[in-house]
């Protein structure tokens, strides 16, 4: 597990152009703390700027937990992870994570409007263009648009009473827009189109094209 | 509360209104008994103390009047008893005011406890802290946060004022009667009523006596708010079962031939003006399996929770063996059916547990079902196999299984409880292909001749089923089997070949 007082290193990440020429090392094998249970042994892994890497595997095999590692949740218990040669706990941390945007399987939403939580700012500094194209490209514009409020519905039912709730696939698609709109380098996804009907998932594959452009993308 | 809330109308859970009685009633609770009995407390004394002051002043005074009943001192009397009996009326006033004050701050702060509670929840669980790390959105929370608190400071602040002034006001409205009292002993004295000496036994009983009433009519004060307080609770505790109870017990049959109708049955959620099933008429052909498709939103779900009578329907109704099921004894026909939701719960105690849904465990029906889910091996290989508990919540030694894993289980539960109506909803959503195909291997010796409810997305494994039901905004607009629908040009077509074009 990362140490919450490990120092990185001074080394601020460099600028997002660089990441244009980013290479993925990872040699690693990961205990479990409890027990001695291996989840990843051996692995070398190169990922080269905009590949598309999918991971397949049976329930249990490893595939959350490396990801896991790409995003530097946890540290290899041997071998290292690189970004650019350089391992991935020598970055800035806030930094190392502004590379990258996610969509799990278990998100956490915010109890503010919907544009803040797509955004993750205020409402004030949204770039409405590129969230209409975030949107369109997730598949969430339709709903987004047919909603009263629109970007201003409240989300958390438990914490505001005025607030809606989404159908499973519906907020499948707005995670989806939240990860595109961030416009990361590197795009990981776990299990998109799990609660998607057929179509709205061959939706989300035709429009995948488009979205994943020039960025990498791990996709489970 | 906690059997209220297990127990009480599933719409009920939805209701953030509903949520919030609880937690305040919660909250309440733990200050409320504490300072009830020591009100009661405080009350006692004070009545004791004015029966003492009231024996000890009587003989005083009646003895102070051998000299004849002056006109002069009864008026000064009834001055005296008027001028105290005022400042205790305005008291209570004060007092009653005061806690409506307090009441009104409490219910301006309700929504931070449950504000600040979200947040506790995301951070104590890991789950949550992915997303949280990569979007940054901790900064966005601790904003909230501090807006939250400074609101919530200035709601303490008028609080300690209010109370400040209370205490200040009740200081000078004790003194003087005190100095009420005084005057008025002195001027008795005086007029040659009691003697010198007894202007001190005199005095002290009657402050006693005046300041006691003011005690009492604290109290009083008080226990409004005490009363305010538990509203809350006893709020919670009294709402009403919505849902008629119906007493029927349920014909038990072996073949497990139940006929379901719906009849013009339309559904809208509390508080929304839509409707998500709009005059739905359906039959079930009587031991068979069924399969439930649709896009996202057009009522599957929903269709389930009103045949599970989660929800009642808004109009029309649901027939089992030709009674509206209403009418039905509400934990029988729960046993009817045997549901895996999308949003399944597993909890964090022992697998066994969580397989029965109770803590006696039937270790061979267990593993059984656990087997027939997929996941047996697993809990066998584990050293303490079912008695395993699942996450480390409660058990240092429990053991995380990952979501497929949980998944199985859940699927392993509702095997285990062998009901008749056998509804999954997406079972297999988190379960690679493989596992998938060895769940509905098993599946179809498990069900046999039981009636089975599939809603899956992954129309490959509606082939399984012999009906297949599609559903568009509310009703069905296709029915049949799979190779009919193929043939047919609609939805069913349509959503078939968006998935079927992948795999080819």
């Amino acid at each position: 597990m990362i140490e919450e007082n490990r120092v990185f290193g001074a080394q601020k990440k460099q600028k997002y152009g660089m990441l244009s020429n980013a290479c993925y090392h990872l040699r690693a094998e990961w205990e479990a703390d409890k027990g001695l249970v291996l989840v990843l042994s051996h692995i070398n892994l190169t990922i080269q700027p905009g590949e598309k890497l999918a991971l397949l595997g049976l329930n249990g095999a490893g595939k959350t937990t490396l990801v896991k590692l790409l995003c530097g949740f946890y540290e290899p218990t041997e071998g290292t992870v690189l970004l650019n040669d350089i391992p991935v706990r020598n970055y800035n941390r806030e930094d190392y994570y502004s590379l990258i945007a996610v969509l799990f399987q278990d998100a956490t939403l915010l109890p503010f409007s919907l544009d803040e939580n797509l955004t993750g700012g205020r409402s004030s500094e949204t770039d409405r263009k590129w969230l209409d194209s975030a949107l369109s490209l997730s598949g969430f514009r339709e709903k987004y648009y047919a909603l009263p409020k629109q970007g201003g519905t409240k989300l958390v039912k438990e914490v505001n009473p005025d607030a809606l709730d989404f159908s499973g696939g519906e907020k499948q698609k707005m995670l989806f827009a939240r990860a595109l709109y961030k416009d990361a380098p590197l795009l990981v996804l776990d299990e998109p189109t799990a609660a998607l009907d057929p179509i709205a998932e061959n939706e989300l594959y035709q429009n995948f094209g488009e979205a994943a452009k020039g960025r990498t993308c791990v996709y489970i | 509360m906690n059997r209220k809330g297990f127990t009480m109308d599933y719409e009920y859970l939805e209701d953030v209104k509903v949520q919030e009685l609880r937690t305040r009633g919660e909250e309440a609770w733990t200050g409320v008994a504490g300072w009830a009995m020591y009100q009661y407390e405080s009350c006692l004394s004070a009545v004791i103390a004015v029966l003492a002051a009231v024996v000890l002043l009587i003989p005083l005074l009646s003895g102070g009047m051998e000299g004849g009943v002056s006109l002069q001192s009864v008026l000064s009397a009834l001055i005296l008893g008027l001028a105290i009996g005022a400042l205790m009326v305005l008291n209570y006033q004060k007092s009653r005011k005061y806690s409506q004050k307090i009441q009104e701050i409490y219910n301006n702060t309700a929504d931070i406890g449950n504000r600040t509670g979200y947040y506790h929840d995301i951070l104590a669980a890991a789950e949550g802290q992915k997303d949280l790390r990569c979007y940054g959105q901790q900064e966005a929370i601790l904003e909230d946060v501090h807006h939250v608190w400074i609101r919530y400071l200035k709601e303490c602040k008028r609080l300690v004022r209010i109370g400040a002034r209370k205490i200040a006001a009740d200081q000078t409205a004790s003194e003087l009667s005190a100095l009420l009292v005084y005057v008025f002993t002195s001027v008795q004295a005086m007029l040659g009523t009691i003697t010198i000496g007894q202007v001190v036994t005199c005095s002290s009983s009657m402050i006693r006596l005046s300041s006691s009433l003011a005690g009492l009519a604290e109290n009083m004060g008080s226990m409004e708010r005490i009363i305010m307080l538990s509203q809350d609770q006893k709020k919670y505790m009294e709402l009403e079962k919505r849902k008629q109870v119906g007493t029927i017990p349920l014909e038990k049959r072996r073949d497990n031939r139940f006929r379901v109708q719906f009849e013009h049955v339309s559904f809208r959620y509390p508080g929304s003006d839509r409707d998500v099933i709009k005059d739905l008429n359906l039959e079930f052909v009587i031991g068979e399996r069924m399969a439930l498709v649709g896009k996202n939103g057009s009522g599957k779900s929903t269709f389930i929770k009103l045949l599970c009578r989660l929800y009642d329907v808004t109009e029309g109704c649901i027939k089992v063996n030709g009674i509206d099921i209403r009418k039905y004894d509400y934990r029988e026909y729960c046993n009817l059916f045997s549901v895996v939701f999308q949003d399944f719960a597993i909890f964090a105690i022992p697998v066994g547990e969580n397989i029965a849904a109770s803590a006696q465990v039937d270790k061979e029906k267990a593993l059984d079902a656990l087997d027939r889910a997929g996941v047996g091996e697993r809990v066998r290989e584990l050293p303490e196999g079912l008695a395993v508990c699942v996450g480390k919540d409660f058990d240092e030694a429990g053991v995380i299984f990952s979501g497929g894993e949980k998944q199985k289980m859940a699927i392993a539960r509702a095997i285990y409880k062998d009901a008749p109506f056998v509804i999954m909803d997406e079972p297999t959503a988190a379960l690679d292909p493989q596992a998938e195909c060895e769940v509905f291997a098993g599946f179809d010796k498990m069900v046999g001749s039981k009636t089975a409810l599939y809603i899956s997305h992954r129309l490959a494994s509606c082939r399984f089923c012999q009906d297949i039901l599609v559903f568009d905004a509310g009703k069905v607009v296709q029915r049949g089997s799979h190779e009919e629908l193929e043939r047919q040009e609609g939805l069913y077509k349509e959503l078939w070949e968006a998935q079927a074009q992948y795999y080819a």
